[in-house]
């Protein structure tokens, strides 16, 4: 069995543990000079304030994937209540059978309840996850740009 | 939330669990619910407290009062339940209580999508008390969804289509309440001026 629910910070920080390294190994660019050290104290903050929302992704009690993002007015334009994505992953060995389509679609269901007018997601350029947004109706907006300074 | 809510949290569990666990004869003693129609409940064990006697055979348009319920085996061998149950009265001013029964799921099973009798759900409120639990076990009521910690106590509307999917690795073991909350037909009767 496999189910979607949105979760609280408390109850996925355990789980999650396990599960950061192998996304981190995967995703994040300049693992050389810039170590995985999560500002938790933040998350904890948001979720205090309601703005922390996570879904996972459960097989028999296992985390197999999460969605994290920010629900907030959005800076620019604060009769817009914004979700923005902040990480998002699916364990490798679950990858070949739609659970990213899944777990968005409950994204988007959560996001359609709690009032959410626009979702924004990114996709890291060296994995390229546009072609799930682009199935679930999403559009290219903006691109980010990133420097290494030495 | 209109058809989850959450009531208390924090409540120790414990004892209650514990008279469970070692009373593991009462999950068998009635298949009312594992046998029901359509088998929404095929895969729950249920120990019963209070119930409708001679359930299967009750028949609507009778003199008897079909919503009267009578104590059962499981409220002898579990008196931990009695503190949750009339606090819970207590704390709702309910005015009866109806039935009170336990339900498990063993993990990776599910209460499959229904709705209970307009007839009950009409005239009781249905609460649910989380004895055990873990994240992965959800609770679907309409189109909201719940994880009920256990210790807490939630108001479940089983008017609307509802459904259990027990995703965790632990065996769900809820109590589960029906009060006969506050309640006025209109204003202005008397008792020798019937509505």
């Amino acid at each position: 069995m496999i189910t979607f629910q949105q979760e609280t910070f408390d109850d996925v920080y355990e789980p999650l543990q396990a599960l950061f390294p192998l996304h981190w190994e995967e995703l994040a660019l300049d693992k050389d000079i810039i170590p995985l050290d999560p500002d938790y104290d933040v998350y904890r903050q948001a979720e205090k304030a309601g703005q922390l929302l996570v879904i996972t992704c459960r097989k028999e009690g296992e985390i197999i994937g999460y969605f994290v993002g920010f629900v907030r007015t959005d800076l620019h334009y604060k009769t817009c209540l914004t979700c923005r994505m902040d990480i998002f992953f699916i364990h490798p060995d679950h990858r070949k059978s739609s659970l990213g389509i899944k777990l968005f679609t409950e994204l988007k269901n959560v996001c359609q309840q709690r009032g959410v007018r626009r979702i924004v997601l990114g996709s890291k350029c060296h994995k390229d996850a546009s072609i799930l947004f682009e199935r679930l109706g999403y559009t290219e907006i903006e691109r980010f740009y990133s420097l290494r300074i030495e | 939330m209109r058809h989850l809510q959450l009531i208390a949290q924090g409540l120790d569990v414990s004892s209650l669990l514990t008279q469970i666990n070692v009373n593991p004869g009462l999950w068998k003693k009635d298949t009312y619910h594992k046998d029901y129609p359509n088998y929404p409940f095929k895969h729950t064990e249920t120990i019963y407290l209070r119930f409708t006697p001679d359930a299967k055979n009750f028949v609507h348009g009778g003199n008897q009062d079909l919503h009267e319920c009578e104590w059962m085996d499981g409220a002898i061998h579990l008196p931990a339940a009695r503190p949750f149950i009339f606090g819970l009265m207590a704390k709702l001013e309910a005015e009866r209580l109806g039935r009170v029964i336990i339900n498990k799921l063993a993990p990776g099973q599910s209460m499959f999508a229904h709705v209970d009798p307009e007839f009950f759900t009409s005239y009781w409120t249905r609460f649910h008390l989380s004895i055990q639990s873990a994240p992965g076990c959800i609770c679907r009521c309409a189109d909201e969804k719940t994880y009920m910690r256990p210790g807490e106590v939630w108001r479940f509307d089983n008017g609307v289509e509802h459904e259990v999917n027990n995703n965790s690795a632990v065996e769900r073991i809820h109590m589960i309440c029906d009060l006969r909350l506050y309640s006025i037909k209109s204003e202005g009767q008397t008792p020798t001026k019937p509505l």
